[in-house]
């Protein structure tokens, strides 16, 4: 493999899993997702040496990734037909779960309720409200790289991660991971 | 605040959750081929950069374009409405047709010139040599001489040049001024294709001349023979100045034609009966009158800026809503 290859495919590998996830989770479905993972690496790869470090890389990256998103979501499937992200559907998962479960059977349960719950409360989010909630509370990117993402004004991130995250508290799923609630959740 | 989730606590709800999401083994491989397969030396970039940009340039100057034939439509409109307004119909001469001429498809060049006398009413003189101007401009050619005289027989000779191709539309769209009499009229065409061509061997004769004696000249050892042959190298440039100059009369005179235009007033009682009017009927004459012509006057004016303009805000839109597009397509 050439020197620009092995570039390319550490550049590919170092990112592939978190910015995989990052889609299921705004697509809602894996087939999507990966449909727009593969378009989003193509691109970003494209005008990566025009852009001047990895932390704004990184952020077109997820920007393209966002728009593929977006393109999918738009084009698809009606928003109330859409998949919910489910941990459990994934066959391998459900094993992984259930050797688990012999050993901790109350943590695995929890882990999957805590699971659905998310997943459902993300659901029930706006697209607009979701990417950014994804894009920093699991991408990690700041509200500086996330308004790259989306093209918005790093106010406007501001504001919509404060709504997500009052929705999210709002939510009664998720009652139990409030700053104010009794027992915090593990 | 304290409603709120915690950051924390979100980042590892998040992580949680995304970490059960399973992952393609070989995605990341895919996404390394697709990468190394389609990115050859971003030759597909350049080709969309210059596909769009093309699309852009076409869809720019057919804009153009049409607002051209609009223009000219239009001036040719107002005209005739405005005609129509100022009395009954004047003849013209000749039942000549409106439409666009043919112009030589085989890439013959004609020379095309001709004259035409009109009279105007009574103190327009003015206004008619504005007109004249204008449908000059409006058909993408110019004044190229003007002599007048405003004095007490006011008369005004205007040569304009227009597009060889227009030269049929600017004698109608000047034949249809309003309230103008046409006395006399004249065309005249000339094939000068082969002239050119004529032309065109004796320069090359002549340069290859010039050329040849060139070379002698730097060759040449006594001052003699210097001196001999830089006269003869003179009066082949000349030659050639010549012969080129000949190319390039032709050629102007076979892009833009030539038509002189002769303008004069009638009497004073050949005026219309508008002084015959008097009270509201001759306010509202005059009031439509004035504004006929000022609207006419701009119009024909504003033709190039009105282009310009539109060019202008074709352009914002470009930038404004097709960069993103093409940028889009690129990333």
């Amino acid at each position: 493999m050439t020197d620009q290859g092995a570039v390319q495919e550490e550049w590919v590998r170092a990112r592939y899993a978190r910015t995989y996830r990052t889609a299921v989770l705004i697509c809602g479905n894996p087939a999507d997702a990966e449909e727009a993972v593969q378009d989003a690496f193509l691109r970003a790869w494209r005008f990566r040496d025009a852009l001047p470090d990895d932390s704004r890389r990184d952020a077109w990256l997820y920007r393209v990734l966002v728009n593929a998103c977006y393109s999918k979501l738009r084009k698809e499937i009606p928003r109330r037909e859409r998949e919910r992200v489910r941990i459990s559907v994934d066959a391998d998962v459900q094993n992984q779960h259930l050797t688990e479960a012999s050993e901790q059977p109350d943590r695995v349960a929890e882990r999957a309720l805590t699971a659905d719950a998310l997943a459902a409360t993300l659901h029930d989010l706006p697209d607009g409200l979701r990417v950014v909630v994804i894009l920093r509370y699991y991408a990690d990117l700041s509200e500086r790289e996330i308004a790259i993402a989306i093209r918005r004004r790093p106010g406007t991130v501001k504001s919509r991660l404060h709504e997500a995250r009052r929705r999210l508290a709002a939510d009664a799923r998720l009652a139990a991971y409030r700053p104010d609630a009794e027992v915090n959740a593990p | 605040m304290s409603d709120l989730i915690e950051e924390p606590v979100l980042v590892d709800l998040f992580g949680r959750i995304a970490d059960d999401i399973p992952v393609p083994a070989r995605g990341a491989e895919y996404a390394v081929d697709n990468i190394v397969n389609t990115t050859a030396p971003g030759r597909s970039d350049r080709a969309r950069v210059v596909a769009s940009v093309l699309a852009g340039a076409a869809v720019l100057a057919g804009i153009v374009l049409a607002l051209s034939t609009l223009s000219t439509t239009s001036s040719s409109k107002s005209s005739s409405s405005a005609r129509a307004d100022a009395g009954p119909p004047r003849t013209t001469g000749g039942g000549r047709a409106v439409t666009d001429p043919s112009v030589p498809v085989d890439g013959a060049k004609i020379v095309k010139t001709g004259t035409l006398d009109l009279q105007v009413p009574h103190a327009t003189l003015r206004l008619a040599v504005n007109r004249v101007t204008g449908v000059a401009v409006g058909l993408g050619g110019y004044v190229a001489d003007s002599k007048t005289n405003y004095g007490s027989d006011p008369t005004a000779q205007i040569t304009i040049r227009v597009p060889v191709a227009r030269f049929e539309n600017a004698i109608t769209q000047l034949d249809a001024l309003p309230d103008v009499k046409v006395l006399g009229e004249s065309e005249n065409g000339t094939d000068v294709t082969s002239q050119v061509a004529d032309v065109q061997a004796q320069l090359a004769a002549a340069t290859s001349e010039r050329d040849a004696l060139l070379v002698v000249l730097s060759r040449a050892q006594s001052i003699g023979d210097i001196l001999s042959v830089r006269d003869r190298v003179t009066t082949a440039q000349a030659e050639v100045n010549q012969l080129q100059g000949r190319i390039n009369l032709l050629d102007r005179q076979s892009t833009f034609s030539s038509l002189a235009v002769t303008l004069s007033e009638r009497a004073a009682s050949g005026a219309p009966a508008v002084h015959g009017r008097s009270g509201l009927a001759k306010a509202w004459w005059d009031a439509r009158h004035g504004f006929t012509n000022v609207v006419e006057w701009l119009l024909a004016r504003s033709g190039a800026a009105l282009i310009i303009v539109l060019f202008a805000l074709a352009l914002l839109f470009g930038i404004r809503y097709l960069y993103p597009i093409v940028r889009r397509g690129l990333v």
